[in-house]
């Protein structure tokens, strides 16, 4: 579903030159939830902007469902991202509209008509348990409530993937919790793959099949949840798992 | 008292009729100039979508100078051309002319400023659903409604005093008759009820727009 080959990503800053992802080798299969854990600065957002084409990587490639991101023409990503919803830390809902309105958003930039729109916001609310909540603004929401609605969003164009950056680490564990076990019913029900970036260990304990470690923008270890954290091998992973070093 | 409003009554309400006639039509007008400037100069800077480093600080250059202009000067430079658009330099239609260029450069950096405000994540996030640039800047303008409003009411309080200044050079409203009257023939009483009308209309636009500013915010809702 997702192939990392080979992936770097180097910021110039003035004469300094910053390695924020040195040869990063991922494969991502088709219905995993895949956890890329990793202490802050590890380079997991850069990954993550690089996945979601934000980002050009310095060499390298990322092929998602075939398609490469190298040189892709502007067309061809316009669908790709159909194909690929994001979820923020931060949310990024727009503030200024409404809780169906912003779900409506990437439905409306593709020309689907309203009706359509309407029927498919409101089974998207559904799924996200805010069917109530369909003409408050984000200002009269939760975080968590805010989080779902973000994830209701990146799951209107109906993508094969969901990225995303951070999902719980502005939330209390109770509305973690909430959240975690929404992304574990999306992937579950609806057949997406799910990629989750974090720095909480929980996280991946919770929902992942299958994770890699992040640490000086190398990965450092990866494979199945089971297996790692069972038999961790890195120093950082021991050190995310707590284990005595 | 009577006699004042029989001299002078429909002399200040003419004015006043002018002085609002003028900033209302070149605060629209410098909007709809400096509206897509502060657009460009915002969209165009380094890390935004329309990223252009060479137009940016050369277009940022242009809107400095235009506005370092002290306005007076600015009326009677631009005046040849005034003559051309309005097809005379003096009365207050005239004045919208010089008005307008005087504060669409204003209304640009305004319009930056508003833009600046708004959560970059906000624009990665449409960025990430596949907007276009044109897209993201209906966003980026409905996101800023709010701020946007305060900055057209702090535009058209400095465009009321602006046309006090240009009513000195021939253009009437309330500044060219407080200066006529006060200060060359010395009726000093036409003077101060042409200040206070400065004052009350300065003092509603600023109520009315803060009222529209607070209630367009649905960030305010709880």
């Amino acid at each position: 579903m997702i192939k990392i080959t080979n992936l770097s990503k180097t910021f110039t800053q003035g004469k300094q030159q910053v390695k924020a992802l040195k040869n990063i080798n991922v494969h991502i299969q088709k219905g995993d939830i895949f956890g890329i854990i990793g202490i802050s600065g590890a380079g997991k957002s850069t990954l993550l902007r690089c996945l979601s084409a934000l980002e050009k990587p310095t060499s390298g490639d990322i092929e998602i469902d075939g398609i490469s991101l190298k040189n892709i023409k502007n067309g061809n990503l316009i669908k790709l991202r159909k194909e690929m919803g994001v979820v923020f830390q931060g949310y990024n809902l727009m503030m200024q509209k409404t809780v169906a309105e912003n779900i409506a958003f990437p439905l409306k930039i593709r020309g689907i008509s309203q009706d359509e729109i309407n029927l498919q916001v409101d089974r998207l609310l559904e799924i996200v348990e805010l069917s109530e909540k369909k003409n408050a603004y984000p200002s009269q929401l939760s975080g968590g409530q805010k989080q779902r609605v973000a994830i209701a969003r990146a799951l209107a164009t109906q993508p094969k993937i969901l990225l995303c950056d951070e999902p719980t680490s502005a939330l209390d564990p109770l509305t973690t919790r909430r959240v975690l076990k929404l992304l574990k019913e999306i992937s579950e029900n609806l057949g997406v793959t799910v990629v989750i970036i974090t720095h909480e260990i929980n996280v991946v304990k919770t929902i992942c099949n299958r994770m890699a470690v992040i640490s000086g923008g190398e990965i450092v270890e990866k494979g199945e949840v089971k297996e790692i954290f069972a038999h961790p091998e890195s120093e950082i992973t021991k050190l995310l798992l707590d284990w005595k070093v | 008292m009577t006699e004042f409003i029989n001299q002078y009554g429909m002399l200040l309400l003419k004015e006043t009729a002018n002085t609002l006639y003028m900033s209302l039509f070149s605060t629209l007008l410098s909007y709809v100039l400096g509206l897509p400037m502060g657009v460009l100069l915002y969209t165009t800077k380094e890390g935004n979508i329309l990223e252009n480093k060479r137009f940016n600080s050369i277009f940022s250059w242009i809107v400095n100078i235009f506005r370092s202009f002290p306005f007076m000067i600015l009326i009677v430079m631009i005046m040849p051309i005034t003559r051309i658009v309005a097809g005379k330099a003096i009365g207050p239609t005239a004045a919208i002319f010089p008005l307008t260029v005087g504060a669409a450069p204003f209304v640009a950096r305004m319009v930056e400023s508003s833009l600046e405000e708004i959560d970059k994540g906000v624009i990665e996030a449409c960025q990430c659903m596949g907007a276009n640039p044109l897209t993201i800047i209906k966003v980026l303008v409905g996101e800023s409604k709010p701020s946007l409003i305060r900055g057209f009411s702090i535009t058209a309080i400095t465009l009321i005093g602006y046309s006090a200044i240009a009513g000195t050079v021939g253009a009437g409203g309330l500044g060219d008759i407080a200066i006529r009257y006060g200060y060359h023939r010395r009726v000093e009483s036409v003077m101060w009820v042409s200040v206070i009308l400065i004052v009350i209309i300065v003092c509603l636009v600023q109520a009315i727009f803060d009222k529209i500013s607070v209630k367009s915010d649905k960030r305010n809702i709880l």
